[in-house]
C-alpha cells in the first residue's frame, strides 16, 4: 500500500518536539483570536460542528457514556453537546497539549458537571470513546515522516484508552496538487484505515461526503 | 462599518458561497442545522458562519447594524422585506437539489432601494460560472462626524 506505519519506530524525543510545537502554534492561536473557532484554526461554530455530527456518530445512540476529547482546544464539543445532545450524560475529559488552550477550556466549562480537561497528550483513564478533530491537519514545518508518526502515535493512544472506539477526521486531498508549502496535511482515506485495521485491531466505518473536503475514521473495538 | 471592509466582507461572503467546495459546505450546513431560517435573524445566521469582520468588534457590530436595517428596507419579492427576502432565497437555494454558488455584490440605495436576487450568468467578467446573485442595497454615509452635523443643520 506504500504507506509505512512509523508509529513503533518513532523516537519518543522526536514525538515530544513535535508536540511541543504544536502546543505552541496553538497557544499563540487561543492569545489572539479567543475562544472562538479561529482561536483552534476552525472557520466558524457551524463547521466545527459539522464535523462534531461525524465524530460522534461512533457513539451511536448510547445516552450515558464517557468521552475523551483529543486536542479538545477550549472544549468546544461541550457547547455542542449542551445544544444538540441536552439528554445525554457525558462524562467528558479534554486533552490538550498547550496549557494556555486548557486554561481558556477549563475558565469556559469549569462549572460543568463531569467535564475535566488535563494537559497532555494521552489519556490517564480508559474512556468509552475518543474524539480527535483536526488534530492531524496542521502539521506545521514538520517533515511528513515525523507528522505521519504523531499521527500514528496518537490514533494508537485512542485506541489504548477507549474501550469501544475512537473517531478522527483528516483532510482529503485537493483536486489539484497545491498543499506542499502550506504546512497543511492531507490524506486519501485508505492508509489510515488499514493502519486503524491491521494495527490497531479496530473495525473501520468511513464517513466521507458531509459537505467538506475531508473524511471521518469511526473504528469500533 | 469602514468602506475599506465592505470589498473584504463581500469577498468573504463569496468565498464561503462560492463555486465547488463553498456551496457545497454551505449546503451541508444547511441541510444538519437549518443555518437559514424565518426562525433565526441573518445577523445570527451570518454570526455563526463568522462571516463579517474579524478583528475589530466595532466593525463587526457595524456589519450586524447593518443587516438589522436590512428588515426596514424593500426587495424585489413584492411585500417582503430585503431581510426576510435575503433569508427565504438562500435557504430554498440551499435546500435545492443542485444549488449554484452564490455571488454577493452591492447596489446603491440611489439606484434601487430594494434587495435585488437573481440567477446571473454574468455575475463576473472573468468566468463562465452561473450564480445566484445578491445585491445588497447600500448608502454612501458621510463619515465625518462635523461634515454629518453641518450637512443636517443645513438641510
Amino acid at each position: 500500500m506504500g504507506f509505512a506505519c512509523p508509529a513503533t519506530e518513532a523516537d519518543a524525543a522526536d514525538l515530544a518536539d513535535v508536540r511541543a510545537s504544536i502546543g505552541r502554534y496553538y497557544a499563540g492561536k487561543i492569545l489572539r483570536h479567543g475562544a472562538t473557532p479561529r482561536g483552534v484554526d476552525w472557520t466558524c461554530t457551524a463547521t466545527q460542528e459539522l464535523r462534531f455530527v461525524q465524530l460522534l456518530r461512533v457513539c451511536g445512540a448510547a445516552a450515558r457514556f464517557s468521552l475523551d476529547d483529543f486536542g479538545c482546544g477550549y472544549g468546544a464539543v461541550l457547547g455542542y453537546l449542551e445544544r444538540w445532545h441536552g439528554h445525554a450524560t457525558v462524562d467528558y475529559l479534554g486533552l490538550d497539549l498547550s496549557a494556555t488552550m486548557v486554561r481558556r477550556a477549563r475558565h469556559q466549562w469549569g462549572h460543568r458537571a463531569g467535564a475535566r480537561f488535563v494537559v497532555g497528550a494521552t489519556s490517564p483513564r480508559v474512556a468509552d470513546y475518543a474524539i480527535a478533530s483536526g488534530l492531524f491537519n496542521v502539521r506545521l514545518q514538520e517533515a511528513p515522516d515525523r507528522w505521519t508518526a504523531f499521527i500514528a502515535r496518537t490514533l494508537a493512544d485512542m485506541a489504548a484508552t477507549s474501550r469501544r472506539g475512537f473517531a478522527a477526521n483528516f483532510m482529503a486531498p485537493e483536486d489539484r496538487a497545491a498543499d506542499e508549502e502550506t504546512a497543511l496535511y492531507r490524506s486519501a482515506p485508505a492508509p489510515w484505515i488499514d493502519y486503524c485495521e491491521r494495527v490497531l485491531g479496530g473495525s473501520v466505518e468511513l464517513v466521507a461526503e458531509y459537505g467538506l473536503r475531508e473524511f471521518t475514521l469511526l473504528v469500533r473495538s | 462599518m469602514k468602506d475599506v471592509l465592505v470589498g473584504g466582507t463581500l469577498d468573504d461572503l463569496n468565498q464561503r458561497f462560492g463555486p465547488a467546495d463553498g456551496i457545497k459546505e454551505m449546503a451541508a450546513l444547511q441541510k444538519a442545522f437549518g443555518v437559514f431560517s424565518p426562525q433565526h435573524s441573518l445577523k445570527d445566521s451570518l454570526a455563526l458562519l463568522n462571516i463579517g469582520p474579524v478583528e475589530n468588534w466595532s466593525e463587526r457590530r457595524g456589519w450586524y447594524k447593518y443587516l438589522e436595517s436590512l428588515k426596514t428596507l424593500p426587495s424585489d419579492s413584492g411585500s417582503q422585506n430585503a431581510h426576510d427576502r435575503i433569508v427565504e432565497a438562500l435557504k430554498s437555494h440551499l435546500e435545492s437539489r443542485d444549488p449554484l454558488p452564490v455571488h454577493f455584490t452591492a447596489h446603491s440605495t440611489a439606484h434601487n432601494p430594494g434587495v435585488l436576487i437573481s440567477p446571473s450568468k454574468t455575475a463576473l467578467a472573468y468566468s463562465t460560472q452561473d450564480f445566484l446573485t445578491i445585491s445588497l442595497p447600500m448608502t454612501a454615509v458621510e463619515k465625518d462626524r462635523g461634515k454629518r452635523r453641518a450637512g443636517s443643520a443645513s438641510g
